[in-house]
């Protein structure tokens, strides 16, 4: 198998491969945190970073484990991490951890983890690993979070409230209306905003195909 | 060979979060206080009290006198599931303040109860056994419900009323 390449791995990761938009993994931490840009820029970090340090760790461990052991290890690497990241939240951003901590547990059940570790980092190198693992956690980080900002723009009508549990900075809450349109914020709301997102990146990709096509006749 | 090697990789893997446990156990532990306490000194509509822990709860000094309690209630009988409230009373049984601490209820509707979507439960202030009917205004009590979150307004008052009565029964 040939090494792709870093820009191969930055387009797979945030567009024609994107974990949350086309692989679909993750889903249950993506619709459950994304009902604020804080609390979905809170997960969608975490999921990054834990996704980037498992794939470095099972691409640096491919050699020493057969098949029998990839798949128990690959999960006891992302679960060890998770746990890691939960300790770290507390001791650095506890009003966050406050906040998040329930579905910090829940990244071990993101798929997109054990999606990477087994179809890239175990049979790719290093540093093609990390890249793969970042741009992924990347794509969905920003999925996330632009769920979080709609989510939250038009449900509650606000953005950016309780950012400053996350960041330190001084609050920055926008308020853009006195309440808004709750089914957004309720769980039917996750999936009517997730599938619009979809449907909003298909339709692009259509467009970009027909005037392709127009533009080379 | 193959057991060793998972064994090696779990015993490694558990190494590491140990030592991240130790490494972190005592500012986590300073966190969790500093956050309860800053959540108990909120409880305080003056900045001059001193709280301590009792068996049931927290009593508030003030200038070396008792002042009053504070205590913790959590209530079953939610819209979306328990609901954590942290109740200061003054030593006439009269409330100081309440304050909603964990809830699951409808966004929009019944968090209300949340002192930072709405003012309603600013209405519990000053609130004793004697000098209030404990029920909502259309059940000829004297306290005002969410409108939409019945079953929530109503959780909220009973489990006022109860914390209360359990509070003058000591």
């Amino acid at each position: 198998m040939n090494e792709p390449s870093l820009k191969q791995l930055t387009r797979e990761g945030l567009w024609t491969n994107n974990p949350a938009l086309v692989q679909l993994l993750g889903l249950c931490p993506l619709l459950a945190v994304s009902t604020s840009v804080a609390t979905a820029l809170g997960l969608g970090v975490t999921t990054l970073v834990v996704l980037t340090l498992s794939n470095v760790c099972v691409s640096l461990l491919r050699r020493f484990l057969d098949d029998i052991t990839r798949l128990p290890a690959q999960i006891l690497i992302i679960a060890t991490f998770v746990t890691l990241a939960d300790i770290l939240l507390q001791y650095w951003f506890f009003g966050l951890h406050q906040r998040i901590g329930l579905f910090v547990a829940l990244i071990v059940t993101n798929c997109t983890l054990l999606g990477r570790a087994e179809a890239f980092a175990s049979r790719q190198p290093l540093a093609a690993s990390l890249v793969d693992g970042f741009m992924m956690g990347t794509g969905f980080a920003l999925v996330i979070i632009l769920m979080g900002a709609f989510r939250e723009a038009l449900g509650q009508g606000t953005l950016f409230a309780n950012l400053h549990l996350l960041t330190g900075l001084p609050d920055m809450t926008l308020r853009l209306a006195d309440g808004g349109f709750l089914l957004l914020l309720a769980p039917p709301g996750a999936f009517l905003t997730l599938g619009c997102m979809i449907a909003l990146k298909n339709l692009l990709e259509q467009k970009a195909v027909e005037w392709r096509a127009r533009s080379s006749r | 060979m193959t057991i060793l090697r998972l064994g090696l990789l779990t015993l490694l893997c558990g190494a590491l979060l140990a030592l991240a446990y130790t490494l972190t156990r005592q500012t986590i532990d300073e966190n969790q206080r500093s956050f309860a306490q800053q959540q108990l000194v909120s409880m305080l509509p003056f900045s001059d009290g001193v709280i301590t822990k009792t068996p049931r709860g927290y009593s508030i000094l003030r200038g070396g006198e008792p002042y009053g309690l504070i205590r913790q209630h959590r209530s079953s009988e939610g819209y979306g599931g328990d609901i954590t409230l942290l109740l200061a009373y003054r030593l006439d049984g009269s409330i100081i303040r309440v304050r909603t601490l964990a809830h699951r209820e409808t966004p929009g509707i019944g968090d209300a109860i949340d002192d930072s979507k709405s003012t309603w439960i600013y209405q519990f202030d000053g609130r004793s056994l004697s000098n209030t009917r404990w029920a909502l205004t259309h059940q000829g009590g004297a306290l005002d419900g969410i409108s939409g979150a019945t079953i929530t307004s109503r959780a909220m008052i009973n489990a006022i009323h109860q914390s209360l009565q359990e509070a003058a029964n000591e």
